[in-house]
């Protein structure tokens, strides 16, 4: 049996449901969020001891995960089932909450440009800083800002469309 | 005026109870299919010629003992339970033989179908035990199917009937999916037929 790194268990309690809110802002699916930080994540405990000492695991699992595009993890929920094994005790059966956010916010993040998405889903999501952000996007750190800025500009518009007809919580 | 703070309250709000389906275990199990491909691809052509050869490769490991060939591998846990991985289907009389070495009463079977064709045994009249369920714990992935054995809590006599089947997937040409038929049964399963 091959040792468990250390402290991944730990990293993925953490951090996991952070990064699947940041995908799910980049790519807009709740499922395929799902299964690009689900591989992404095993990719990091495949490579755990390299992806430890990153500055920021948590961008190198984003950044992967929006790098991905396989169907391992989709696969896996339509699996044909076991004879004789309970309900309960199926895999798919285990899989996940289907929580998607209001439709109308995953709508005004849907129309902001993908890189306006990826910069709110680091800065605000990951709470990660400019300079960090920059780097795990590969663009300049000024660039950050104005994406930023931009992006906050048109979801404060879809808020305050959407607060004329309820209170912002 | 909303500022910039509540843009990004509201935001993390909206999203605060989308959370991740897959637990730590299935992650962990991934990345460990992840790492060993990466090991075991350089030798491959060795262990396809062991294999072609009918040898079954002895690995060791230290401690637990582990049996494993391109298409499988068994391994004893500290714990008593067996862990099997089936990465291909190869050889089924050598698992079954490896599983009881390993202290599992087995007999597997491996099925390819076609297209359409749905996987499945007949019923045999054979008395099944209900404890299925605590003596075998699976894993199902597209690239190999991983199973926990717990041979202590088979009641005896019993045999676990393991028969998995392959077919073409219907959304990727170059990939297949899984099924499989467990069964515990008193005495020697009969081979499985559709």
């Amino acid at each position: 049996m091959e040792q468990e790194p250390g402290d991944f268990a730990a990293f993925y309690q953490a951090a996991g449901d952070h990064c699947l809110r940041a995908v799910l802002v980049v790519v807009g699916d709740r499922h395929l969020a799902e299964d690009l930080v689900a591989e992404a994540f095993a990719r990091a405990w495949s490579s755990w001891s390299k992806v430890a000492q990153h500055p920021a695991p948590v961008a190198w699992v984003v950044r992967t995960a929006l790098n991905t595009r396989i169907s391992w993890w989709r696969r896996r929920r339509r699996e044909v089932h076991t004879a004789d094994v309970p309900e309960r005790d199926r895999p798919d059966q285990a899989v996940t909450s289907e929580t998607v956010p209001d439709a109308r916010l995953m709508a005004a993040l849907k129309a902001l440009p993908k890189r306006q998405r990826e910069v709110v889903a680091l800065r605000v999501l990951l709470d990660l800083d400019a300079e960090t952000t920059a780097r795990t996007l590969g663009i300049a750190t000024g660039t950050v800002g104005a994406h930023l800025s931009r992006a906050t500009r048109a979801l404060r518009i879809h808020l305050g469309t959407a607060t004329e007809q309820e209170p912002l919580r | 005026m909303i500022t910039d703070d509540e843009v990004y309250g509201h935001l993390r709000d909206e999203l605060a109870p989308v959370r991740m389906g897959p637990d730590v275990a299935a992650v962990s199990a991934r990345g460990r299919t992840l790492r060993r491909r990466r090991r075991v691809a350089p030798a491959a052509g060795l262990a396809v010629a062991a294999v072609a050869a009918g040898l079954i490769l002895g690995i060791p490991t230290g401690t637990p003992p582990r049996m494993e060939s391109v298409a499988w591998s068994v391994e004893s846990q500290p714990d008593g339970s067996v862990t099997l991985t089936v990465r291909q289907l190869q050889d089924p009389e050598g698992l079954s033989g490896t599983l009881r070495k390993a202290g599992v009463p087995a007999k597997v079977e491996f099925k390819r179908l076609g297209p359409g064709e749905a996987g499945g045994c007949a019923e045999t009249g054979q008395v099944r035990s209900p404890k299925l369920p605590r003596v075998v714990s699976p894993e199902w992935g597209a690239d190999e199917q991983r199973m926990t054995i717990r041979p202590d809590l088979m009641p005896p006599g019993t045999t676990l009937h393991i028969v998995i089947f392959q077919m073409p997937d219907p959304k990727d040409p170059a990939g297949h999916d899984w099924s499989a038929h467990l069964s515990l049964v008193e005495g020697e399963p009969m081979p499985c037929t559709p």
